[in-house]
C-alpha cells in the first residue's frame, strides 16, 4: 500500500514536473509565436488599402481626353482615385519631380543640372517669395541641355528594366513621350529623336532628344511633361493598340505590376523586378460600406481606407488606434504606425508670365568648365557629376502652350499618396 | 706572340665574365621588375575595375589577411577611395594612397632601370610598356593620360627597334597609335600610321586568327569599317576556337545591312549564330535597328543562301540527315522574313515526307501557308478559376513548368489576326495526360472567359530536338487566349519560357510595325502581308 502510495506520489510529482515543464514550454512557444507575429506585421509584405470604388475597367493609361471625360462624368472621383493610385504604382517615368511643388522661374534665375538630381530654382533679387522645384533623373541618368535650351537630351540609364525584365531602350522612351504629347494635344511643340552614341570604344549609350519646334519652353513645363509621362515598353504597347492601359494591359518600368484584378472589386499589385518598395504586394479593395470599412481597418484586415463619409470620419477620429489625414483633397484613414506621406499637387501653375531662356554656348561651356565635369562642350554641355550653372537668363514674353500643357498635366495628375513609400514604422 | 696571347685570353675571359655578370644582373633586375610590375598592375586593375567586389568584401566585413591578393585588395581599396593618390605625382595625404604611390614610384624606378639596361630583355620592356598603358587608363586627367600613353608607345617602339618582326608588339603599337589619333608624342619611335602597323603585323603571321581579330577591333575603333569587316569575316569564317565573347564583339560592331553582308559568311553555323544574336536577343543589339526592313532583308538573304548551301551539301551526301534537319529547325526559330520561314516549312515537309513522317509533313505543309502571328504572351500559375482569372504580367520572362498545377499560358491577340494553331514546344516529351488536360479559353474583355472546342486530344510531334504540342483551333480573332492545364498534378517535367515556347500561327491582315525588338512569338516582318 505504502509502496503504491509512494509510487503514486512519485507519479504525481513526475506528472507535475512534466506538466509544469510543458506549461513553461507552451508559454514560451506562445510568446515566441507572438513575438514572431508582431514583427511580421511591422515588416508586412502585403498592404491592403480600401477604396470606395474600383472601376470595372481601369483605363488608367488611355488618352487623357478620354480620361478627363470619365473623370468629370461616369468614372467619378472615387474611381479616378483608384485609377491614379494604380497608374502611379505601375508607371515609372524618365524624370521625377521631387518636391511636388509648382516649378516656376522668375527673377534672376539660375539652373543646375547634374547626373542624379537636377534643380530649377529661383533666386529672386527682389524681396519676393522664391518658389523652387527640383527633379531626380529616374530612367535617365544624365541630361544634356543645348545652349538655347530648345533641346534637352536624356541618357537612358543602363540596367533599367521593364516589369517584364526587358531592358529599357531609347525606342521605348520615344514611343512613350510621343504618345503622351499626342494625347495631350501639344504635338506641334515637341519633336523627339533617339540616338545611339559610342562614347567609348564598344560602349554604346542611348539618348533621347526632346526638341521644341517653335519656341523655347520653360524648363518647368518640359520637365513636368516628362515627369508625367509613363515609360512603356514600345513593342507590347504597339500590339495592345487602342486597348493599351485597359485592365492589366501594360508593361512599364514602375515599381509594381498588376498581379490580379477583379473588375469592380479588387486589384493586386506586386513588386516588379525593377521596383523597390517596402511592400511586396499591395491590395486595393473596394469597400463601399463605410461601417464595414472601419471594422476592417480596426481588425487589421485593411491598413488604410480612403473615405469621405462624415460619419465614418467622425468615428475614426474618436478611435485612438487610427489617424486621419488629408491628401490632395482626399481623406485617408489609416492605422497608427503606417507611414503615409501625403503628396502635394504636381500640376504646375500656368498662365503666369513666361520667359524664354537664352544662354550663349560659350557661357554654358565656360560655366561647365568651371564645374570641372565636362564631357563635351561647345554648343552643349554634358554633365556627369557635380553641378553646372547656366547663366545669362533673359526675359521674354513667349507663351508656351499653357492651355494644352495644363490640360495634359491635369489629366495625368498623380495620386495623393505614393504607394512605394507606404511602410510601417518600426 | 705568345705574350700577346697571354694578354688577350685573360682580357677576353674577364670581358666574358663581366658581360655575363652584367647580363645576370640585368636578368635579375628585369625579373624582379616584371614581377613587381605584374603585381602592381593587378593592384591597379582591382582598384579601377572591381568596385562591386570591393563593396561586397566591405559589406561582408572580411578583413584583408595574409596573401598577395588580400594585400592587393587592401591597397586597391585605398586607391579606390582616393584615386588621386596614384603614381601620377599628385600629392596625397592619406596613408593608403601614399603607400600605393610609393610602391608605384619604386616599381616604375625599377622598371626604368631594368628597361634602360643594355642587357634588358624585351619581356621586361614589354611589361614596362604594358604597365604604362594600365597607368594611362587609370588616369582621370587628360594630360597625364596622354603622357603615359606616349611613354608606352615609345617603349613599344624600342621593342620594335630590337625585334622588328615582333607581331604582338607591332599590334600593340598600332592600337596605341590609333587611340592617340592625330596627337603627336614628343618621343622617338612614336610616329606612324596605325593601319600600316596592323597590316605589317598581320603579314608576319597571316594565319594567326587572334591577331586578325585584334586588328579588326582596332580598325573598327579607328572607324576603318571596310578593313575591319574584311578581317572580321575571316575570323568569323575560319577561327577554330572563336569564343562567345569574341563573337558577340564582332556581331556587336555591325552597324548596317551592308556590314552584315560583309562580316557574316552565308553558311551554317555562322548564319545561325548571327540570327540568334540579332533576333533572339535584340535588346543586346545597340548599334543597329534590328527591325529595320533593309537589315532584316540582308539577314534573310544570308539565311536563304546558307539554307541553299546546306541543301546542296545534303543532296550531294556531304551532310548527314540529322545535321541538316537540326540546322533547318533551328533556323526556323529565327527566320528573318516570312518567306524564309515558309520556305523552311516547305523544305522540312518534303524532307520529312521522304523519311515517312507524313503527319508532321502534312502539318508543316499547312503551316507554310500561315503567318506567325504577333501576340503579347504571358503565363499564370495556379489558375484554378480559368473562367474568371484575367491574364496579367504581360511579357513574363521567367521560366516555369507547363505541367504544374493549373498552369495557364496565354496571349493577347492584336486586331486583324485569326488563330489557326497554337504551338507549345518543349525539350522534354509531353505525356498523354498532359496533352489531354489542355483546354483553350477565349475572352473579349480578359474578365469573362469561354472554353472553345479544339477537336480532341492535342497532336504531339517531334521535330529535331523539340517536341511540339499542336493545338488546332477554328479560325477566331478573340482578343485574349488561354491554354489551360486543367490538372492539379505537379509533374514539373516541361520547363518553358513564354518567349521561346509559345508560337501562334494563323491568318493576318495587319501591317508591319517598326520596332526595336521582338517580343515573344513575334516574328520580325512576318506580319506584313495579307494572307
Amino acid at each position: 500500500m505504502m509502496a503504491a502510495r509512494n509510487s503514486s506520489s512519485a507519479y504525481v510529482r513526475t506528472f507535475s514536473r512534466r506538466s509544469l515543464s510543458m506549461l513553461v514550454m507552451g508559454a514560451a512557444s506562445s510568446l515566441l509565436c507572438v513575438f514572431t507575429i508582431l514583427p511580421a506585421k511591422a515588416e508586412a509584405q502585403e498592404l491592403t488599402l480600401g477604396v470606395v470604388e474600383i472601376p470595372r475597367e481601369l483605363n488608367f493609361l488611355s488618352a487623357p481626353k478620354q480620361l478627363r471625360g470619365q473623370r468629370s462624368g461616369e468614372l467619378g472621383r472615387n474611381a479616378f482615385l483608384a485609377s491614379s493610385l494604380i497608374r502611379d504604382a505601375v508607371s515609372g517615368t524618365l524624370v521625377v519631380l521631387r518636391n511636388h511643388e509648382p516649378i516656376r522661374i522668375s527673377g534672376d534665375s539660375s539652373t543646375h543640372v547634374d547626373g542624379g538630381v537636377g534643380q530649377i530654382e529661383s533666386r529672386s533679387s527682389k524681396r519676393t517669395p522664391a518658389r523652387a522645384g527640383s527633379f531626380d533623373l529616374s530612367v535617365g541618368d544624365s541630361v544634356q541641355v543645348s545652349a538655347d535650351q530648345r533641346q534637352w537630351s536624356f541618357r537612358i540609364r543602363r540596367g533599367e528594366t521593364f516589369s517584364s525584365g526587358q531592358p529599357v531602350r531609347a525606342v521605348d522612351v520615344l514611343f512613350s513621350l510621343k504618345r503622351c504629347v499626342a494625347d495631350g494635344g501639344v504635338q506641334s511643340l515637341f519633336g523627339f529623336e533617339g540616338r545611339v552614341v559610342e562614347a567609348l570604344p564598344g560602349s554604346m549609350e542611348e539618348w533621347v532628344d526632346v526638341r521644341t519646334t517653335d519656341v523655347a519652353p520653360r524648363p518647368s513645363d518640359l520637365l513636368a511633361l516628362v515627369a508625367a509621362c509613363p515609360i512603356l515598353e514600345e513593342q507590347s504597347s504597339s500590339l495592345f493598340g487602342p486597348r493599351l492601359g485597359e485592365g492589366a494591359n501594360i508593361v512599364s518600368v514602375g515599381a509594381f505590376r498588376i498581379a490580379d484584378f477583379e473588375a469592380g472589386r479588387e486589384v493586386i499589385l506586386e513588386q516588379s523586378q525593377a521596383g523597390e518598395a517596402f511592400a511586396k504586394r499591395i491590395v486595393l479593395r473596394a469597400l463601399r460600406d463605410g461601417t464595414h470599412a472601419l471594422t476592417a481597418l480596426r481588425t487589421g484586415t485593411v491598413d488604410a481606407i480612403f473615405f469621405e463619409n462624415s460619419e465614418v470620419l467622425s468615428r475614426a477620429a474618436s478611435d485612438q488606434t487610427l489617424l486621419t489625414i488629408e491628401c490632395s483633397g482626399y481623406k485617408v484613414v489609416h492605422r497608427r504606425g503606417l507611414n503615409v506621406e501625403c503628396r502635394q499637387s504636381v500640376v504646375p501653375t500656368f498662365g503666369a508670365p513666361t520667359l524664354a531662356m537664352g544662354t550663349s554656348g560659350s557661357t554654358v561651356a565656360a560655366r561647365v568648365a568651371e564645374a570641372g565635369s565636362v564631357e563635351a562642350a561647345g554648343d552643349a554641355a554634358i554633365v556627369q557629376g557635380g553641378s553646372t550653372a547656366f547663366g545669362s537668363t533673359e526675359f521674354g514674353s513667349t507663351v508656351f502652350g499653357s492651355r494644352e500643357m495644363e490640360s495634359l498635366m491635369t489629366s495625368l495628375a498623380p495620386a495623393p499618396i505614393d504607394l512605394r513609400r507606404l511602410r510601417y514604422l518600426s | 706572340m705568345r705574350s700577346l696571347v697571354f694578354v688577350i685570353i685573360p682580357l677576353f675571359a674577364i670581358g666574358l665574365l663581366t658581360s655575363s655578370v652584367l647580363e645576370l644582373r640585368a636578368y635579375l633586375i628585369g625579373k624582379e621588375a616584371v614581377e613587381r610590375m605584374q603585381a602592381f598592375q593587378q593592384d591597379l586593375r582591382v582598384a579601377s575595375g572591381s568596385r562591386s567586389e570591393l563593396r561586397t568584401r566591405r559589406a561582408d566585413g572580411s578583413t584583408p589577411g595574409a596573401g598577395r591578393v588580400d594585400r592587393s585588395f587592401a591597397r586597391a581599396s585605398d586607391y579606390q577611395s582616393n584615386p588621386s593618390g596614384s603614381v601620377s605625382g599628385l600629392e596625397s595625404t592619406e596613408e593608403g594612397p601614399r603607400a600605393l604611390e610609393l610602391e608605384g614610384r619604386e616599381t616604375l624606378d625599377l622598371a626604368r632601370r631594368a628597361s634602360s639596361s643594355l642587357f634588358g630583355s624585351t619581356s621586361t620592356l614589354s611589361s614596362y610598356a604594358s604597365l604604362l598603358r594600365v597607368l594611362a587608363e587609370g588616369q582621370s586627367l587628360t594630360r597625364e593620360k596622354l603622357a603615359f600613353y606616349c611613354d608606352s608607345l615609345a617603349m613599344l617602339g624600342e621593342i620594335l627597334q630590337r625585334e622588328p618582326r615582333n607581331a604582338r608588339a607591332l599590334m600593340q603599337w598600332g592600337n596605341l597609335r590609333q587611340i592617340l589619333g592625330s596627337l603627336a608624342c614628343e618621343k622617338p619611335l612614336t610616329e606612324g600610321d596605325f593601319k600600316e602597323a596592323l597590316t605589317s603585323a598581320l603579314e608576319l603571321d597571316p594565319t594567326d586568327a587572334d591577331a586578325q581579330y585584334a586588328a579588326g577591333l582596332i580598325l573598327r575603333w579607328g572607324r576603318a569599317v571596310p578593313e575591319a569587316a574584311k578581317l572580321f569575316y575571316r575570323v568569323f569564317r575560319y577561327h577554330p576556337r572563336l569564343s562567345g565573347a569574341q563573337e558577340r564583339q564582332i556581331l556587336g560592331s555591325i552597324d548596317s545591312p551592308q556590314m552584315l553582308r560583309e562580316v557574316v559568311p552565308a553558311r551554317f553555323p555562322q548564319v545561325l549564330r548571327a540570327s540568334h544574336y540579332f533576333l533572339r536577343e535584340p535588346y543586346l543589339v545597340r548599334t543597329v535597328n534590328v527591325a529595320d526592313e533593309q537589315f532584316l532583308q540582308a539577314l534573310a538573304e544570308l539565311q536563304s543562301e546558307a539554307l541553299a548551301l546546306s541543301q546542296s551539301e545534303y543532296g550531294r551526301g556531304l551532310l548527314p540527315f540529322s545535321m541538316h534537319l537540326q540546322r533547318m529547325t533551328e533556323l526556323a526559330d529565327t527566320a528573318a522574313s516570312p518567306q524564309v520561314r515558309q520556305e523552311l516549312d516547305r523544305q522540312l515537309a518534303i524532307l520529312l515526307r521522304r523519311r515517312g513522317d507524313t503527319a508532321l509533313a502534312q502539318y508543316l505543309s499547312e503551316r507554310a501557308t500561315w503567318k506567325l502571328l504577333e501576340v503579347v504572351p504571358t503565363t499564370i500559375g495556379g489558375d484554378t478559376r480559368p473562367l474568371k482569372t484575367p491574364l496579367v504580367r504581360w511579357g513574363e520572362t521567367n521560366s516555369f513548368f507547363a505541367d504544374e498545377f493549373y498552369r495557364s499560358i496565354g496571349f493577347f491577340l492584336p486586331d486583324g489576326q485569326g488563330v489557326r494553331s497554337i504551338e507549345l514546344n518543349f525539350s522534354g516529351r509531353p505525356s498523354g495526360a498532359y496533352r489531354s488536360a489542355l483546354h483553350v479559353y477565349v475572352s473579349s474583355d480578359n474578365q469573362n472567359w469561354t472554353e472553345i472546342s479544339t477537336g480532341g486530344e492535342e497532336v504531339p510531334f517531334s521535330l529535331g530536338s523539340k517536341n511540339l504540342v499542336v493545338i488546332r483551333t477554328p479560325v477566331r480573332g478573340d482578343l485574349y487566349w488561354k491554354v489551360h492545364f486543367a490538372n492539379a498534378a505537379r509533374d514539373r517535367r516541361l520547363l518553358a519560357t513564354i518567349a521561346s515556347n509559345l508560337k501562334v500561327f494563323g491568318v493576318s491582315a495587319r501591317h508591319a510595325q517598326s520596332s526595336g525588338a521582338t517580343l515573344g512569338a513575334t516574328a520580325p516582318g512576318e506580319n506584313g502581308e495579307a494572307q
